[in-house]
């Protein structure tokens, strides 16, 4: 609920105040990415978040690319190590090691 | 790497490394092997023979540096080189063909769609997941390696035998693939309209 209030007023009110359309989108993008993957620099970081405060393209590119990042991370399951892999793995090795 | 200087160890000490420094990875390998096999038993092998390549080449191995980045490359060479061979399933795309698409430094032109974040909320696991499965195993890879595994952009380049920039321009197209993909879902889901 707070989350979709928070996205109403971004949407109808914030945007407003905000340039749309980006002239520079592709960088930005590409900045971003890099910010994401936590590769940035400080001054990288400074002049993308100092912009995203005026450009709504760049604020709803930046709410979208955290969204996706987000959903991998939670959303794909991640699966369980079967019991056996373990005592296999190490049966061979005290194999290997006899031998 | 890890692996350009060689250590002596004693037994002792190889089976310390390999129980305190391998080990402990088991989660992410299988989980990695998994999501380039899609078969539970293929995983189980695949995993295994990391493994035991692992520990038959243990001196190739600094103590103390970067063993999930070594582990994660056994793996990915054991896939490619033995296991995509005898693979049941063929791989999607041939290699050689697309290579020169995607193996260039430049980043491409992002493609931007209407997929919106809300759309992305209501989505499932298994939509996720069964968009980044469809994907072909080289841009899969990159997309795990990073954005599951956590890899910084230089351990990737190391594991995957590529250079960064090429590390980068892969993801970049990866995560444009990967969007494609969420949007089909989004509008299949009737998220489709602007606000």
């Amino acid at each position: 609920m707070a989350a979709a209030l928070t996205n109403w007023i971004k949407r109808n009110v914030l945007s407003r105040y905000m340039m749309d359309g980006c002239a520079e989108e592709q960088k930005c993008l590409e900045i971003l990415e890099v910010i994401l993957d936590n590769e940035s620099t400080p001054e990288e970081e400074k002049q993308y978040f100092d912009h995203i405060q005026k450009c709504w393209t760049c604020f709803k590119n930046y709410n979208l690319e955290t969204a996706i990042r987000e959903l991998i991370k939670t959303r794909i399951e991640r699966k369980q190590v079967p019991g056996d892999l373990i005592d296999r793995i190490r049966t061979e090795i005290n194999k290997t090691s006899i031998e | 790497m890890a692996e350009d200087k060689k250590s002596k160890y004693s037994e002792k000490e190889k089976t310390a490394i390999f129980d305190q420094e391998f080990m402990p990875h088991i989660d992410s390998m299988y989980n990695f092997a998994y999501r380039l096999t899609f078969d539970e038993d293929d995983s189980k092998d695949l995993v295994q023979e990391t493994y035991l390549k692992a520990f038959r080449f243990i001196e190739s191995f600094q103590k103390g540096t970067n063993a999930k980045a070594w582990l994660f490359r056994i793996l990915k060479n054991s896939f490619i080189n033995d296991f995509r061979k005898k693979s049941k399933e063929p791989p999607k795309v041939d290699y050689q063909e697309v290579e020169t698409y995607y193996n260039s430094d430049d980043i491409d032109v992002t493609i931007t769609s209407d997929l919106r974040v809300d759309a992305l909320s209501a989505m499932m696991g298994d939509e996720v997941s069964n968009a980044l499965n469809s994907l072909d195993v080289d841009f899969r890879t990159v997309i795990i390696l990073c954005d599951l595994e956590g890899f910084k952009y230089d351990e990737m380049a190391k594991i995957l035998d590529i250079p960064i920039g090429t590390v980068r321009s892969r993801l970049h197209r990866a995560r444009n693939l990967l969007k494609e993909k969420l949007n089909s879902y989004a509008k299949a889901m009737g998220f489709n309209k602007k606000v």
